[in-house]
């Protein structure tokens, strides 16, 4: 072969003209526009309520809202990357609380040990993977196997799994657990909550799978040019599984985080997280048909949103409008970008034109036929 | 070579009308309605009674109004979570203005006040989906949440007891015709009709079914792409807003915080009639009958042992084998024209 | 009396900094047809898309009956009496033949209601004066491609139209339908509808038109009455330089075929397939649009399952039911759309190149840094000289350099079999000439190539044997150093 690819060189000719390097300024890029919006919100607040935002409760409360939230937004993300979307997440994440809930309220005594319970833990972890497993092996099935177009499948599951769960709690709140999962939920590692370092762990595995396997490359090629993927000997529909599992697994972990940290576990807990993880995606940078995603961008439009919220909480704005918030942000961000893309064309074609009046004008016309 | 010699019993007249109509939707439909009337009938004999079957027509009203526009959004390839955000919206300040500005007007104005606000929020769902081309889904998912927040910031957040509605709202309510017919099943069956003669009598009507099939082909052959989409749309929230001035003087109670969170109920009585999922294909009475199928499934649960707790999840059931089967039928038809 | 229907002046056109129309300038006039010749991906169809209003120009001046356009939407082009037939039909799948047909003239008169009699009405009349005839109330997409093309001409020219401007109309037509076309243009000639054709098939141009105009580039070369026109000078206009291509002579035919297949078939769409190619051979296959090519060139990578017959590639019989599966025997395939299915335009050069390798580049656990990519990524767009940066999207590249980029992406899997499928259109005859090159040193490194081609001249030069599909079969097979342009164009003239 290496003759062989050595006489390819030869083959083809280089053309002597320099490849003009596109300078991109780093304010186009998203990581950066993001650092510098956090930065002024971060200003803003930090000089305008000091004694409010800069406590250590306010941080700390921030880092343990993010967990749960984040690893919700990682998933979406994961999904939005592979140009679908699963709104099943949250309930199925509800799902697999629900049943852990279930399992431990039958099973934990006042007289357990301690060591008994921590593995009982560990066993709702399991549980709360296979439930995530097994949600994204029926989301797959009706999406990559029946050709389902993934926002009506999963709209579908996601009523299934809710069914699911009331059947088992009758739709009831499930409260009271063991104190060693309250501790999770609660506990810190030095300043930083133990619920943020679960999702920071997460997001690794995550980043991962996104940066550092084929996988990344497959799941974003997919996302761009699906029969371009197919014709490249990529196969779709183990993308789709992947991607779905993926999500719907790091969905179980939430739900069992969402137990811990809240001491509860409801059937429809976190009903307005799909459009602020929609948000949380767009945010950072992922086209809305999919195809590219940073997992650090994902970290820090979290973030971006966290202090927005955080900023309408302490500036006490009606909780409407704060629902409200992260819709109409969305709305902007996506009408923006595609505004943003119209003008860029333009104004590429403007430059195009110029150069070739330009051209002409100097009379270089050089592929003159005669 | 099995598609060669085919048996001759497929060739005759009989056996393609029979496959023809076996492999139309509605004809699924009509089947699985009788087949449930048969089994809830005979364990319940009031079922076939008339007023229980004017009963679940009245319940299959506000599916069946709004479904028609969730249907021409289908249709058009996407998904309308604003529906029930926009039906309440409309319902609930339509009210308002009318106890404001003419308390004792003929329910008509209060249909119109509620049409003309409809409207309006479909040219805003249009605005942002044809203008800015926001995928529909993304759209009308964050406006839906927006409506719902303007509504109950700027509008009120207090329902409106049955004392305060206005009278013509509560006559409209008590209206019945045919013996015990209620009047918003006519409104109901008056406005499939319209949906109907528009899509299958009109050039606009066409131009829906072209426009979900080959967008770029739609454009080309000289439909005007924005006025299209912004027709659907405004259509669409008129649609809803008739369905939520229905609901509202029907229960005779005017709540914000009612309806919304039901836009699943509509998108799956939609799915079930088979509107296509890839968008270009629908009936609307197709729509009618899957939404009056969800109703009879739905309102006859307990009969047949079903408890409340496992509503849901025979919901959520029907609604992934709706999907299901539809993609499935889809697969399968095209496997048999390649 | 000598009136222009249609005038561009200066007419400029960029997609996203890229500039495909560059300073054209054309009349048409009244009762005339004219041609636009040009390569693929010259800019014709941009050209014509402009005229129709699906595109909005950059600069310059578009008049059409006299009435100057600063832009023009497709309705105001229609109602100016403008018909295009489109390259790939523009159809609607989910509308029935009738509607498809009857759909346009609706939007035309401005009715507000929609007459399913009126649509059957013209639907038929229409039909008719092709003379076809076909059920009515089939959905579009139940359709076979021929007939798709004849709906798509039977749309246009059933409006009382002032142009009517056809992009490619005859690529799945049989040579009768093809002559009762050439009928119908002389007819509209006569009733003074003028005619814009694309094509590069000259007997279709020299049996039509008054005049040609040949765009290359983005640019006008050529404008000449038909009578003044050369025919063997249109490829050097079209592609701007007399390329001679020494034809393909194979080095030595091999005693035992690498590659052979025997009695293929996959449901109705072809049947009784049997070719082998032996080491240094080139094979060619060709057939109109439909005649199965596609199907058969598809079925060996894998998309769609043969459904009979065996495959045998170095003595050993290998199945191939899905892509991977091709790809693990070593199958490559370059597919005709490249747009489509070849290159993922959005995507850095740098993935599209190690698309299809990922999964070997990674390590023994399923690790894949960025950084291992850029290894082959950086062999292979030295190899094949392509000008860009490796984390540039595939849309900043050029036609030649994006099929530079599928070749790659093939290569670095180190194929056994390389099916193309046209690969050459929509590139500049430098690329394509150093494809020709490509495909020459593939066959004499022992792998074998099956190259599926329309252009006579690349079929030619380009293989030592060819086979003609015709309805699912082939019908024609020789050796090409038997053959020349005009006798294989005669037999395929014949044949289909």
């Amino acid at each position: 072969m290496s003759d062989f690819t050595n006489s390819i060189k030869k083959i083809f000719t280089r053309k002597n003209t320099k490849t003009e390097k596109a300078r991109k300024s780093p304010l186009s890029q998203r990581n950066t526009q993001l650092i510098i919006a956090i930065a002024i919100f971060f200003a803003i607040m930090a000089i305008g309520r000091p004694s409010t935002f800069l406590s250590s409760t306010n941080v700390s409360s921030m880092l343990v809202q993010i967990a749960d939230l984040g690893i919700f937004a990682m998933a979406m993300a994961v999904t939005m990357i592979a140009g679908g979307i699963d709104l099943s997440i949250i309930n199925l994440a509800n799902l697999a609380a629900v049943v852990n809930a279930t399992l431990l309220k039958a099973v934990v005594t006042e007289s357990m040990s301690s060591g008994t319970i921590w593995l009982l833990l560990f066993l709702c972890l399991i549980i709360s993977l296979v439930i995530g497993l097994l949600g994204g092996l029926i989301n797959s099935f009706l999406i990559a196997n029946l050709g389902i177009p993934e926002i009506l499948a999963t709209l579908a599951t996601m009523n299934l799994y809710l069914g699911i769960s009331h059947i088992i709690t009758g739709g009831r709140g499930i409260i009271g657990f063991p104190q060693q999962l309250l501790d999770i939920g609660s506990g810190h590692l030095g300043f930083i909550p133990v619920p943020f370092i679960i999702f920071i762990i997460v997001a690794v595995v995550l980043y991962i799978f996104i940066h550092r396997t084929p996988y990344g490359t497959h799941v974003k090629l997919f996302g761009l040019n699906q029969k371009a993927t197919f014709f490249s000997g990529i196969n779709n529909k183990k993308v789709v599984y992947k991607t779905h599992i993926i999500a719907c697994m790091s969905a179980g972990i939430a739900g069992l985080l969402i137990m811990a940290r809240t001491n509860s576990a409801t059937v429809d807990y976190g009903g307005q997280m799909i459009l602020i993880t929609l948000l949380i995606g767009v945010l950072s940078g992922i086209p809305a048909t999919g195809g590219a995603g940073n997992v650090i961008n994902i970290f820090l439009a979290l973030f971006l949103n966290q202090l927005i919220n955080s900023g309408l909480n302490i500036l006490r704005v009606s909780s409407f409008i704060r629902e409200m918030v992260p819709a109409a942000l969305l709305i902007a961000i996506v009408s923006l970008e595609y505004y943003l893309y119209v003008i860029n064309n333009r104004r590429l074609n403007k430059q195009a034109l110029e150069k070739s009046r330009q051209l002409n004008g100097e009379g270089a016309e050089k592929e003159a036929v005669t | 070579m099995n598609t060669i010699t085919k048996s001759k019993f497929t060739e005759t007249k009989f056996y393609q009308t029979l496959t023809s109509l076996m492999a139309k939707n509605e004809t699924m439909l009509v089947i699985s309605i009788v087949v449930m009337s048969i089994v809830i009938g005979t364990i319940n004999n009031k079922f076939f009674a008339v007023e229980t079957i004017y009963e679940t027509l009245l319940a299959t009203v506000i599916w069946g109004i709004v479904g028609m526009g969730v249907a021409l959004v289908m249709i058009n390839g996407g998904v309308d979570l604003s529906c029930m955000p926009i039906a309440m919206f409309s319902a609930y300040s339509a009210t308002k203005i009318m106890l404001w500005i003419a308390p004792n007007a003929p329910i008509i104005v209060l249909f119109l006040i509620g049409m003309v606000i409809g409207a309006g929020l479909g040219l805003v769902n249009a605005l942002f989906i044809s203008i800015f081309k926001i995928p529909i889904f993304i759209a009308t998912l964050a406006l839906g949440v927006i409506y719902k927040a303007v509504m109950l910031e700027f509008i009120g957040n207090i329902y409106i007891t049955p004392a305060e509605m206005p009278q013509s709202a509560l006559d409209f309510s008590r209206t019945y015709v045919f013996g015990g017919l209620h009047v918003s099943v006519l409104i109901m069956l008056g406005v499939i009709l319209l949906t109907f003669f528009i899509l299958r009598f009109t050039v606009i009507g066409r131009g829906v079914y072209a426009l979900g099939g080959a967008p770029e082909s739609a454009e080309r052959i000289g439909y005007n792409m924005n006025r299209l989409k912004f027709s659907i749309y405004i259509y669409a929230g008129i649609m809803y807003a008739i369905g939520g001035v229905v609901y509202v003087s029907n229960s005779r109670l005017a709540d914000p915080y009612d309806m919304i969170g039901t836009e699943l109920t509509v998108i799956a009585a939609v799915v079930l009639g088979g509107v296509s999922l890839m968008g270009g294909k629908g009936s609307v009475w197709g729509v009618l009958l899957g939404a009056l199928l969800s109703v009879i499934i739905k309102n006859n649960l307990i009969l047949i042992g079903v408890t409340s707790d496992w509503a849901n999840f025979v919901f959520g059931l029907i609604f992934v084998l709706a999907v299901a089967l539809q993609a499935y039928n889809t697969a399968r038809s095209k496997k048999q024209s390649a | 009396m000598e009136t222009n229907v249609i005038e561009l002046r200066d007419i400029c056109k960029s997609f996203y900094g890229v500039q495909v129309l560059k300073n054209i300038n054309l009349d048409l006039k009244v009762g005339e047809a004219l041609c636009i010749a040009g390569e693929n991906g010259s800019g014709k169809s941009t050209l014509i898309k402009i005229i129709s209003g699906a595109y909005t120009y950059d600069y310059g001046t578009l008049k059409i009956n006299g009435r100057e356009y600063p832009t023009i939407s497709p309705s105001q082009s229609i109602s100016e009496g403008i018909q295009v037939i489109y390259q790939d039909f523009s159809l609607f799948p989910n509308l029935t033949v009738a509607d498809n047909i009857g759909l346009g003239y609706h939007l035309l008169e401005d009715k507000k209601l929609f007459s399913k009699q009126a649509c059957r009405k013209i639907a038929k009349q229409s039909l008719q004066r092709i003379g076809v005839e076909m059920d009515l109330e089939r959905l579009v997409e139940d359709i076979p491609v021929a007939q798709k093309q004849i709906v798509a001409i039977a749309r246009a020219i059933m409006q009382d139209a002032k142009v009517i401007i056809m992009d490619e109309p005859t690529t799945a037509l049989t040579q009768k339908e093809i002559n009762r076309l050439y009928e119908i243009i002389n007819k509209l000639k006569e009733s003074g509808v003028s005619i814009i054709f694309v094509s590069h098939k000259l007997d279709e141009i020299f049996a039509v038109c008054d005049r040609i105009f040949v765009i290359r580039n983005g640019k006008e070369v050529a404008n000449y009455p038909v009578d003044q026109f050369e025919r063997g000078k249109l490829s050097f206009y079209m592609t701007g330089s007399e390329v001679y291509e020494e034809p393909f002579e194979p080095e030595e035919i091999g005693e035992e075929p690498i590659f052979e297949v025997n009695s293929l078939a996959f449901k109705d769409y072809f049947r009784d397939i049997s070719f082998a190619i032996k080491r240094g051979e080139i094979l060619c296959i060709t057939g109109r649009l439909g005649s199965g090519r596609t199907e058969l060139a598809k079925s060996l990578f894998g998309v769609l399952p043969l459904t009979e017959g065996t495959v045998t590639l170095r003595g050993e019989q290998i199945n191939i039911r899905s892509v991977p599966e091709a790809i693990k025997n070593k199958i490559a395939y370059v597919p005709d759309d490249r747009l489509a299915e070849g290159i993922f335009l959005e995507a850095s050069i740098k993935n599209n190149l190690v698309s299809v390798v990922l999964n070997d580049i990674a390590s023994k656990i399923g690790f894949l840094k960025e950084k291992t990519k850029d290894g082959p990524a950086k062999e292979w767009q030295e190899k094949l000289a392509i000008q860009a940066n490796l984390e540039d999207p595939g849309k900043s590249l050029s036609g030649g350099n994006q099929q530079r980029v599928v070749l790659g992406k093939w290569l670095a899997s180190t194929p056994d079999v390389f099916v193309m499928n046209c690969p050459t259109v929509g590139v500049d005859v430098k690329s394509k000439s150093e494809i020709h090159i490509l495909i020459r040193e593939l066959a004499s490194q022992n792998i074998a190539v099956l190259l599926i081609s329309d252009d006579i001249g690349e079929i030619l030069n380009n293989s030592n044997r060819v086979i003609v599909m015709n309805d699912g079969r082939i019908s024609y097979e020789a050796e090409t150093k038997n053959l020349d342009y005009d006798s294989l164009s005669a037999k395929i003239t014949e044949i289909i």
